[in-house]
């Protein structure tokens, strides 16, 4: 409790809302000083004028009182249905929202799926292209290249490859000397050409060529 | 009412409970109609401020929790939307009533409900009420406040304190001026032929 003053004590006493301690030391300050009571008398006459205004309930019969119950009740339920009806109307706004937040999520979600799907789908296709390709190719590689067995590549593989057994790496170097080799040995195959035929001597021109 | 019932009466509130809103307008209706009616000089604005107290009560009420507080909170609201009215009131003065503190234009009391609501009101007694109404209108607006609040609202200047968030020795010191400013409004009205 704060300290008050001698008026302010004496106000809350004449209102009916001092402690009982409070209360006896402010009867005890009263009885000792007779200006103490005079402030006391006078704060107790002044509340006193206040007491003595009417108030609401010295004025209103019980019918006014019951309307204006009545009145302010039936205001305040009207709120409280709006409010009931507002908080139901949020309520199933939220749910609404949450199953379009839901439905939006699982659509996002197939979407992704989807794309991903097209995407793997997509790849797939072109690997599957490319292995049909390579396929492709060996397959025409195969049929445009029959087995060449005894062929002069086939030969020559051989060749080499026994060259390289036999005489190392430093004896393929020379494989092109082997190829000339073998070049040479074609050209000392293939038949000589048959000497191109005699011309009839033309006198003018033997004579030309004389000249 | 006990502070405890208050509060298991607000859980309810907050719970829906239109019965327990019920309960806590009886509990509290009278008290602030009787300031209001007061401090507007009118019946049907002051059933509409209190009605709207107590609407304002029922929108906030979810974030309230109770600390012994739900009175001084109340007339809070009462009291400010008592001046925002008064403050409307004086942007607008054509409206019908009017606050002030009757040192200028028309008195408070002579709107006051007291004078024409109460048939059975002594009559010995009655021109006395209405100088002591007269004085109490021509207090300045925060002393009569708390006059205000002390007689009509029934509240203990405690109560008074916590509503108008300022120390108690500050309300008694208000109250004390206003009641003597009061007893001088009386003697020079006694005085006057």
């Amino acid at each position: 409790m704060k300290r008050l003053n001698l008026s302010q004590t004496c106000l809350l006493e004449v209102s009916g809302e001092l402690g009982a301690s409070a209360r006896a030391k402010l009867q005890e300050h009263i009885e000792t000083y007779p200006a103490a009571l005079l402030e006391f008398e006078l704060v107790r006459n002044r509340f006193a004028m206040l007491r003595s205004l009417p108030t609401f309930e010295d004025q209103c019969d019980q019918f006014t009182r019951e309307s204006i119950s009545q009145s302010i009740k039936t205001g305040i339920h009207q709120a409280l249905r709006k409010r009931r009806a507002a908080a139901f109307r949020r309520r199933w706004v939220r749910v609404g929202y949450g199953l379009l937040s839901a439905a939006s999520g699982m659509a996002a979600c197939l979407l992704i799926g989807a794309s991903i799907y097209m995407v793997n789908l997509h790849i797939q296709e072109r690997q599957q292209r490319i292995r049909d390709a390579e396929h492709s190719i060996e397959d025409v590689a195969k049929a445009n290249l029959p087995d060449q067995s005894g062929s002069t590549y086939d030969k020559m593989a051989t060749a080499i490859s026994s060259l390289e057994k036999s005489n190392g790496i430093a004896t393929t170097r020379s494989i092109g000397n082997m190829h000339m080799m073998q070049l040479l040995d074609a050209l000392d195959q293939v038949a000589s050409p048959a000497p191109p035929a005699q011309a009839p001597l033309d006198t003018a021109s033997a004579g030309d060529s004389q000249d | 009412m006990d502070s405890q019932v208050i509060a298991a009466l607000l859980v309810r509130c907050q719970a829906g409970d239109a019965t327990a809103w019920d309960a806590l307008v009886e509990a509290y209706w009278q008290r602030l109609y009787g300031y209001a009616v007061r401090a507007t000089s009118n019946n049907e604005l002051a059933r509409d401020l209190v009605q709207e107290t107590f609407l304002r009560i029922v929108q906030r009420l979810d974030g309230y929790s109770d600390q012994g507080k739900f009175e001084a909170w109340l007339f809070r609201i009462l009291v400010n939307l008592v001046r925002d009215h008064g403050r409307r009131v004086a942007r607008h003065p054509t409206r019908s009533t009017v606050i002030h503190d009757g040192e200028n234009g028309t008195d408070l009391a002579d709107e006051m409900p007291g004078k024409h609501v109460c048939p059975s009101q002594p009559v010995q007694h009655e021109e006395e009420v209405e100088r002591l109404q007269h004085a109490l209108a021509r207090l300045p607006e925060l002393d009569r406040q708390v006059l205000m609040l002390r007689h009509y609202a029934d509240m203990p200047f405690k109560e008074i304190a916590k509503t108008l968030n300022c120390p108690i020795g500050t309300v008694l010191a208000r109250a004390h001026r206003a009641l003597g400013k009061m007893r001088s409004f009386m003697e020079v009205t006694n005085e006057t032929p």
